[in-house]
């Protein structure tokens, strides 16, 4: 065990690490004992310092070889949701302040061109509509394959059956 | 002002929770260590028998990792186990065929850090002897700190100010309230570790 190991350890007590952060950590602290007894050490002593003393309750390793013969489980990884820290919440108000800005010049420029003349209008329309309507029937049908399968995992994980896809993959390659 | 007692440790559960649902196990053990004595808080409201309480509070972490796989995160990890907790307690003390609390014990996301109630408060002579010594080494090794240290742990784990809102009350970096904290935790496990 190092010494940035136990601060960060401490700090993820506090619930001061990302997800990501937390996740790396935590694997590090399942392969290390002294990590894992000092994790438990610093629970304890928050459990004393707010005034819940129980000397000797401790049921780990209870707990530990009751579920010696229960099964490991293989759930596929969900991805963490980002906290965001300050820094990333500058740099989101930056990318908003940014589309703003955007949006404000494009709409601009649209509201000149219809002002110049319908030919101009109308050549701009007409590029948009080329944009919109580019994705084939075949990269349509695998869009809704990929989203098909992210909602598989995630009614996978959350214990439900995942009915849906198959229906709207099926009316998809159908209207081909 | 905010806490890290809400979101944050959510987020840190969450974090375990998914960990044993990938396959690690020792994960569930970390989750064991960090709730045990809350869970057994719980219990020892319904269940007066000091033995009986350390196996029911088995009962639950052992109910909990069998549900696991069926946990979406829609509440606070804490907050599900508390109801597994309720749940193991109750079903305890019917198969003792006695009445179980007619009064229901709703618990939410904010509230279960109150129940400031201790485990089983019926121990006897020796365990209460054993709780006075352990409050009274905890007392001094907290006065024993350096100020700056003592403050910056008092403002994390008494008050559940963030790192950031300590920051702020103390004027330093947050880097600064990191190392302190951490320093303070390091000093006090020196002088606690034969009691924790």
């Amino acid at each position: 065990m190092t010494e940035p190991q136990h601060q960060a350890l401490s700090a993820l007590l506090d619930g001061e690490l990302d997800a990501e952060q937390a996740d790396a950590l935590l694997e590090v602290v399942a392969r290390d004992e002294t990590l894992a007894a000092a994790w438990h050490r610093m629970h304890r002593m928050r459990d004393l310092l707010r005034g819940d003393v129980e000397p000797g309750l401790d049921i780990r390793e209870g707990v530990r070889g009751a579920l010696a013969d229960e099964p490991t489980y293989f759930l596929p990884a969900v991805a963490p949701a980002p906290r965001l820290t300050r820094w990333s919440r500058y740099a989101v108000g930056g990318a908003l302040a940014a589309s703003v800005a955007l949006v404000t010049v494009v709409g601009l420029r649209q509201w000149q061109a219809a002002d110049n003349g319908p030919e101009l209008a109308s050549a701009d329309a007409r590029s948009t509509a080329a944009v919109a309507y580019s994705e084939t029937p075949e990269r349509a049908v695998d869009r809704l394959h990929g989203y098909w399968s992210v909602h598989a995992d995630n009614a996978l994980l959350a214990g439900q059956d995942a009915f849906a896809g198959p229906v709207r993959s099926v009316s998809a390659d159908a209207a081909q | 002002m905010t806490t890290h007692n809400s979101t944050d440790q959510a987020d840190a559960d969450l974090v375990l929770v998914r960990r044993v649902q990938r396959g690690d196990k020792r994960a569930f053990d970390l989750l064991v260590g960090k709730y045990q004595l809350r869970v057994a808080k719980l219990v020892g409201r319904m269940v007066s028998d000091r033995s009986e309480v350390q196996d029911v509070v088995q009962e639950a972490f052992i109910k909990a990792y069998r549900a696991l796989p069926n946990f979406r995160g829609d509440s606070a990890f804490y907050t599900w186990l508390y109801r597994i907790a309720v749940n193991a307690a109750k079903n305890h003390l019917v198969a003792r065929s006695r009445r179980p609390p007619t009064d229901d014990i709703d618990i939410t996301d904010g509230d279960v850090e109150e129940a400031g109630v201790h485990v089983a408060d019926l121990g006897t002579p020796e365990s209460f002897a054993a709780r006075d010594q352990l409050q009274a080494a905890v007392a001094r090794a907290l006065a024993e700190l350096p100020e700056d240290l003592r403050t910056a742990l008092t403002l994390c784990e008494m008050e559940g100010l963030s790192y950031d809102d300590i920051a702020r009350v103390l004027d330093c970096p947050i880097g600064t309230v990191r190392s302190r904290i951490f320093r303070a935790r390091r000093a006090m496990d020196a002088k606690l570790k034969p009691f924790l």
